[in-house]
């Protein structure tokens, strides 16, 4: 850490002595401005808006309530993971706290270039037990120690159009053409039926309005960045699992071959362009009245219901993502992909990492953590029982709020966890583009994943068998003691 | 001979400077072709030519050479034909040429990234101006960057907008050097202006032209990246991915720094190769 004048250099290491003599009370004693780290200047790397905004909104009570000043280091999403191990493995020592996908854990908790927080959440506790357990056990711990806290707790939401859903017209034609009644899609294959229903050409009929502009029935984002967590969502429900215990990969399983085929017969239904599309075209299809429904991130769900940002105010319904239907029980088998959700940590360059870990502990609090998760504006969503269990403390109010957020409970109850052990990066990557070729129908969905399983078995080579093994190990069992993947 | 040794002083900080910053990182990335180092381990392990014979199976690297080589060919050969076109009705004398040489040199001094910024919402399927443009016509949307078969054909447009005014520059140089005296013998010879431009003009300005075709395919060839990574990453799947984007995502995202280095190696093999068959097909000295 660099620091710029010789009068920080003095006042940093007048907080490093008042911090060494820190009491144990579970409270950090306080310096004689009444801030406990006042002259602390820490780095945040972060990726730039509206990821960061959050954090730029919180800076006048960090710098109140701690006295740390803050210096946001914006970082470009798509460059993200090598800009952070870049410098992590070169030690230039740019960020204190990393803002990171949870993903990445495996590059950077499992290398060593985190600190651990065992130490400060024994003797500062962060309300840990209150973060749900997906969160707490996959994303921000490594091999049984706590190494991040969560700024942002992404997971999906199927977002439909409950004007046209509700309308008796389209409800009598559906269930005249499917023989059941139009609502949210309970299975993967009436999420189909509706996509196909919905999909018009200009002068077609929609809720009794004739359109001048194509309708369609969904929108996705298939685009190379993110096209692998919207196959997870159907992976997961057809009981899919990445790889078995001895590191074998099963992406090319006959289930995950099912959840393929299934991506290839949605993406005809698609607005124009999915293959290019990122989660702000999804987004914007839903919000410009564009389709009748899409899987989302929990912000969608805020924006529907703000007039600036949305054309279909209090047309937005919500609901758990489908699922697949057991042939001999008839039980529904569903999983929504826990994808993209963000941690904060503490690097091991960071010269006051209690001041640090007291940052990202105010960040995650209970309190902060609420108005970061319900402000309009700030696209972090939630990761607390309290976000789920407090509607009344949610800054934006909206018709609907109770039952967004019961969809979020059940979303989150059938979590299915991107992987995150080293280079997950890479194994995403290739799925990503594996599942895109099959999209475009150049290879067949069992060939595109033959594919995915020949590369994901060389990366594994790569990195070596016995650790990539022993990281997934203790993924899946994580996974299997949270019930998100069946025990056997 | 002290002559002689204060030439070789003066001459050794420069030497040394491009030993440093040229040939060491140069031997350094040949040396390391020869390991095999996926960070963030940091032991490189020695594999002798594995890396190499890595790249003779990989397809993705073929396709990676096919589309870079379909990638130069079509974009300089579209820059040069339309440049030659500009340079040679410029030539012929224009009002304002300062101005408008001015104005043509506009795209070539934005920065690459900037250029990717500019035509990202140009190509925005619902709001951007060429879809809008095209509806003004009665015209479907067109999905520019978001299918197989449009996304390097929308980075070799960009390109070629880019870079054609750079290749009509350099023409147009060449056109103005040349000296009046056998053209105007050759008009008082009565022959026709076509026969001039391809007996007079053409063999005299060969020189400029290969070195304007020399700089721009090396540069397409090697540098096309930034544009590209902001647009496209190489997608829909790998279908505009270029060699150059192929070797950062190795070398740089995911960090197999052994292969990355064996790559690039290839790759100024092949750029070597290429350059050699450029001399002997226009005889550039």
């Amino acid at each position: 850490m660099r620091w710029p004048t010789q009068s920080l250099l003095l006042s940093s290491l007048a907080a490093v002595i008042s911090l060494s003599s820190c009491s144990r009370t579970g409270q950090p004693e306080v310096h004689v401005d009444g801030r406990p780290y006042s002259g602390v200047t820490l780095n945040v790397g972060i990726e730039a808006a509206p990821v960061d905004i959050a954090l730029r909104n919180r800076l006048p009570r960090i710098r109140e309530e701690l006295g740390v000043e803050i210096q946001i280091v914006p970082l470009e999403y798509g460059t993200l993971f090598e800009k952070i191990l870049t410098d992590f493995i070169t030690g230039t020592g740019s960020f204190d706290i990393v803002v990171y996908f949870a993903r990445y854990n495996g590059d950077y908790m499992g290398a060593g270039f985190l600190r651990s927080l065992d130490e400060y959440v024994q003797e500062y506790p962060p309300d840990y037990l209150d973060i749900l357990p997906a969160f707490r056990k996959l994303y921000s711990e490594w091999e049984g120690r706590i190494y991040a806290l969560p700024y942002d707790g992404d997971y999906f939401l199927l977002y439909y159009r409950k004007d046209l859903f509700g309308h008796p017209e389209e409800r009598s034609d559906f269930k005249q053409r499917y023989g059941y009644d139009l609502g949210p899609p309970d299975t993967w294959d009436e999420w189909l039926d509706i996509a196909e229903f919905f999909t018009r050409k200009p002068g077609e009929t929609l809720a009794g309005e004739v359109l001048t502009d194509n309708f369609y029935g969904i929108s996705e984002y298939w685009g190379r960045a993110r096209a692998y967590a919207w196959f997870l969502n159907r992976f997961g429900s057809y009981s899919g699992l990445f790889f078995d215990e001895n590191m074998e990969p099963r992406i090319n399983s006959p289930s995950a071959v099912a959840a393929l085929e299934h991506c290839v017969q949605s993406f005809r239904y698609n607005t124009p362009g999915p293959l290019g599309h990122t989660w702000w075209n999804v987004r914007e299809d839903l919000l410009f009245g564009k389709v009748a429904m899409i899987f989302g991130w929990p912000d969608v769900g805020k924006a529907a219901h703000e007039p600036t940002q949305s054309k279909v105010v209090g047309k937005v319904g919500f609901a758990p993502s489908p699922g697949v239907r057991d042939p001999d029980t008839g039980a529904i088998r569903r999983a929504t992909a826990l994808v993209s959700g963000r941690v904060m940590a503490v690097s091991q360059s960071c010269q006051n990492p209690e001041a640090a870990y007291q940052v990202i502990r105010l960040m995650s609090s209970q309190d902060v953590s609420m108005t970061n998760i319900s402000e309009a504006n700030s696209h972090c969503d939630p990761f607390r029982l309290h976000h789920l269990d407090h509607p009344e403390l949610w800054k934006v109010r909206f018709d609907g709020l109770e039952e967004y957020l019961s969809a979020s409970r059940a979303a989150l109850d059938v979590g299915f966890p991107e992987l995150t052990i080293p280079g997950a990066e890479e194994y995403h990557d290739v799925l990503s583009r594996h599942v895109q070729e099959a999209l475009q129908r150049s290879i067949s969905p069992q060939q595109a994943l033959d594919g995915v399983a020949t590369e994901w078995r060389a990366i594994t080579r790569r990195r070596g068998l016995e650790a990539q093994r022993r990281a997934w190990k203790s993924q899946l069992s994580a996974m299997q003691q949270l019930n998100l993947v069946p025990s056997d | 001979m002290r002559d002689r040794t204060l030439a070789r002083l003066l001459v050794l900080p420069c030497a040394l400077a491009i030993l440093i910053l040229g040939i060491f990182p140069l031997i350094y990335a040949l040396h390391l072709s020869f390991h095999s180092w996926q960070l963030p381990s940091l032991e490189p392990q020695f594999v002798g030519l594995e890396n190499y014979a890595n790249i003779l199976q990989d397809k993705r690297f073929y396709w990676a050479i096919v589309r870079s080589c379909f990638f130069v060919v079509t974009t300089v050969g579209i820059q040069f034909l339309l440049g030659f076109t500009g340079a040679f009705v410029l030539s012929r004398g224009v009002r304002g040429l300062r101005l408008i040489g001015s104005l043509l040199l506009a795209p070539v001094m934005i920065a690459p990234v900037a250029v990717g910024a500019i035509w990202l919402p140009l190509f925005d399927i619902n709001f951007g101006l060429l879809n809008y443009c095209l509806g003004l016509i009665g015209l479907g949307k067109v999905e520019w960057l978001a299918t197989p078969t449009n996304a390097l054909p929308c980075l070799m447009l960009i390109d070629i907008w880019q870079w054609t005014p750079f290749m009509l520059l350099i023409l147009l140089a060449g056109f103005q050097s040349i000296p009046r005296e056998p053209l105007e013998a050759a008009r008082i010879g009565g022959a026709s202006e076509w026969r001039i431009l391809r007996s007079i003009s053409l063999p005299m300005l060969t020189p400029v032209i290969g070195i304007a075709l020399l700089l721009r395919g090396i540069d397409s060839f090697g540098k096309f990246f930034d544009t590209a990574y902001l647009l496209t990453r190489g997608g829909p799947g790998t279908s505009s991915e270029t060699l150059n984007l192929y070797i950062y995502e190795v070398g740089f995202k995911f960090f197999r720094l052994g292969y990355g280095a064996a790559l690039s190696f290839t790759m100024l093999l092949l750029a070597l190769v290429g350059i050699a068959v450029f001399f002997k097909v226009f005889r550039v000295e």
